[in-house]
């Protein structure tokens, strides 16, 4: 930019600079939003995460979620969470959860810094506090008609609304953050298995289906869940988890196809990224995804053992 | 709409070759193809001879000089035979026979005569079990059998297609069965315990083709139906809603299969689909079955229903893994749950390849659960770090083309 600068005062001075700037802000107005990041994504890789503070490694770890500067990790295989710091690319383990006879399979971080961590061996979510202690277990009530809740993913939104996928009454729950009953969105008919869910900021819920490889969606406020795209198959394996970046790009972690698959927010395809293998920047079997504000994405790379971070670069 | 306007618009001939376009001689039509063609005199002495030929309109299916198909035909098969037997699949419909679909009418039609009706190649079920012989091995060798299906498969399907039922049913199930089966009798009643089933699926028990178990329950009998003690899941026959389950999902089974079902729900990796809505019925059948293990198909199938990428995997490879080719999955995996990787039923990779293979004389290359991967110092060097268990599209499941290849993702050193 520099450069450019030097090189535009040495041919026109002043006015040619205004010029242009004037050019590039006639641009931006002219371009319809800011590039959607999928089209020119770049994934770059930062660094990857294999111990904790002790160097004790990592065992198969199934879960991410990240703040601004803190990164969650569900050691699935050690039954623990380990906390994190990260400032750019270093990542400094900080403080470990332990979480006998549990297995922690996904993890999410509501508003006021609670980490909610759903267990797969008790199908239940324990919510932890910012000193590490277990404050209690998510519970829902009131939800009309219904004795049992089997909840195979959740899903926090911006107003710490929990989203619960329950597959044992075929629906989501809508829950505020002291579990009482909100509202319920049933899973449409003709549907394969509802894996995993995630709520953008403007309240649209997705669901992934991973046998059909196919994504719903139902607006805010609506009840309707509706096809969102179909036909993914040819695309992808079997997608298991799902993530929504601020541009609305639709990040599918393809656990059987060791990769990620990208989708616009209309649902159309827009390609795949990573691949499979051993070596960093690569994934075998991954299960969580979690995208901070920063840009920076984490990848529990469960089969690796370990947890990557890429930064997500616009073009 | 698009393959009507289209198939309208191709130049095939009309079979019916009214304005004598060859511009043959008078008389000819009948007998000028017959002069060479000695043999097909015989043929129009049986006793269902197709119309065209009868008339002697050879050449509403044939072209007398050129063709670009075999046979000197004027168009594909199936566009000739459409011609006039248009609406063998009516749209939208429930079923339809693959050959007609694929338009391979003369798998059972003769285009030009036959001893049986509708010129069929061969009579009754003989003609089906041309094609499906395990099925007929099956019906004849079964103990208890259906005699309509003795007689003809056309009793109960239509060859062709079945606009509203699945298996090319004539009727639905229970209305097929109940034009034989009077439902209202007593002894009927009696049987099944004073359940309306009526109004259920007949064939969620019996096996319409026949079984060697009475009553054509299929060979593989859940005890409590045997028993006749339905009331162990169901409501009373007097209930409001006698058919209903006491119980939702996995709660059902758990009361007689109390140990199984409340081990699995302690496993650290359940198989999801145990603990929804559905339950065990996602892949088993509750009362009888032709599967063992009273699954609802055989377990490749079953599957394949779900993990359609894995058995696709497999399908692409060019080596086959016996347990995935023969659909035994539950060689590695425990389709409930497990506390381990790829809910497997050991800990260890290499315990589970070792049921089958004698991997400690597979290779000097050290591996086992004390061996750093040099890529990844948190995992083992184990079977799945070389060979993918579902296949790869190269030779041993191998993951990379070359040996060569393989071997340097390690040995960088020996990189080129």
């Amino acid at each position: 930019m520099n450069c450019a600068s030097n090189a535009i005062q040495d041919i026109g001075g002043k006015t040619m600079k205004k010029r242009f700037l004037l050019f590039i802000g006639l641009l931006l107005l002219v371009v319809p939003g800011r590039p959607s990041i999928a089209h020119g994504a770049k994934i770059r890789y930062l660094a990857s995460v294999y111990s904790d503070r002790q160097g004790a490694g990592l065992k198969y770890p199934e879960g991410v979620a990240c703040t601004e500067k803190l990164l969650f990790v569900a050691d699935t295989g050690n039954s623990r969470v380990v906390r994190y710091t990260y400032e750019g690319r270093a990542i400094t383990g900080q403080a470990e959860y332990l979480l006998p006879n549990s297995s922690p399979i996904k993890l999410a971080v509501d508003s006021h810094g609670y980490l909610y961590v759903l267990d797969g061996r008790e199908r239940r979510i324990a919510v932890i506090g910012m000193e590490g202690k277990i404050e209690g277990y998510f519970s829902p009530k009131g939800v009309p008609g219904s004795r049992q809740v089997v909840p195979r993913s959740f899903a926090i939104d911006h107003n710490d609304m929990i989203y619960l996928l329950d597959i044992f009454t075929r629906s989501v729950l809508v829950l505020d953050r002291t579990g009482r009953y909100q509202r319920q969105l049933p899973f449409p008919k003709g549907i394969g298995f509802f894996s995993d869910i995630a709520v953008d900021r403007q309240g649209t819920v997705y669901l992934l289906d991973s046998v059909a490889a196919a994504v719903y969606a139902a607006p805010a406020n609506s009840d309707d869940i509706s096809l969102l795209s179909s036909n993914l198959r040819e695309y992808m394996n079997f997608p298991t988890n799902m993530i929504i970046d601020r541009h609305g790009i639709i990040y599918l972690v393809d656990q059987h196809g060791s990769g990620l698959a990208l989708l616009n927010k209309d649902g159309s395809f827009l390609g795949r990224k990573l691949s499979m293998g051993w070596n960093e920047s690569q994934l075998y079997y991954p299960a969580q995804i979690c995208i901070s504000k920063q840009g920076y994405m984490f990848i529990a790379d469960r089969n690796n053992s370990r947890v990557q971070m890429f930064s997500l670069e616009e073009k | 709409m698009v393959t009507v306007l289209v198939l309208t618009l191709l130049p095939v001939p009309a079979v019916a070759d009214t304005k004598n376009a060859l511009r043959l001689r008078n008389g000819a039509k009948e007998k000028l193809c017959l002069e060479c063609h000695e043999g097909f005199k015989e043929k129009l002495k049986k006793s269902h001879v197709h119309t065209p030929l009868a008339k002697g309109e050879c050449t509403g299916c044939h072209n007398p000089h050129t063709s670009s198909h075999d046979l000197l035909m004027n168009a594909e098969t199936k566009d000739i035979c459409y011609q006039c037997h248009d609406h063998m699949v009516s749209e939208g419909a429930a079923s339809a026979h693959q050959v007609v679909v694929d338009g391979q009418c003369t798998a059972c039609h003769d285009p030009h005569a036959a001893d049986n009706r509708m010129n069929l190649i061969r009579s009754g079920s003989d003609l089906c079990y041309g094609c499906h012989k395990e099925l007929g091995h099956k019906i004849s060798d079964s103990k208890f059998q259906h005699s309509p299906v003795k007689k003809d498969c056309l009793k109960c399907h239509n060859p062709h297609a079945s606009s509203d039922h699945a298996n090319l049913l004539v009727k639905g199930v229970p209305g097929l069965c109940k034009t034989c089966h009077q439902t209202n009798k007593t002894t009927f009643k009696k049987i099944h315990m004073n359940y309306p089933v009526d109004k259920a699926d007949c064939t969620s028990c019996h096996d319409p083709h026949g079984s060697n178990i009475a009553a054509m329950l299929y060979d593989n009998v859940h005890q409590p139906v045997s028993k006749g003690m339905c009331k162990q899941c169901h409501n009373a026959p007097e209930s409001a809603e006698p058919l209903k389950l006491k119980q939702e999902g996995y709660k059902s089974c758990q009361g007689c299969h109390y140990e199984m079902v409340t081990d699995t729900l302690n496993l650290k990796r359940i198989h999801w689909p145990v603990i929804d809505s559905k339950g065990c019925l996602n892949c088993h059948t509750p009362h009888a079955s032709a599967a063992g293990g009273l699954l609802l198909k055989p377990q490749k199938t079953l599957c394949a229903g779900c993990h359609v990428d894995t058995i696709a995997r497999q399908e692409r490879s060019s080596a086959k893994h016996p347990p995935v080719d023969e659909g035994d999955c539950t060689a590695c995996h425990d389709p409930h749950g497990s506390d381990n990787q790829f809910i497997m039923n050991q800990s260890s990779v290499m315990d589970v390849c070792g049921t089958c293979h004698d991997w400690q004389s597979h290779s000097s290359h050290p591996i086992g659960n004390k061996v750093v991967d040099p890529r990844n110092k948190n995992i083992t060097l184990q079977c799945l770090s070389c060979h993918r268990s579902h296949g790869t599209e190269y030779k041993h499941f191998l993951y990379y083309a070359t040996t060569n290849e393989l071997c340097i993702q390690c040995h960088t050193g020996y990189r080129r």
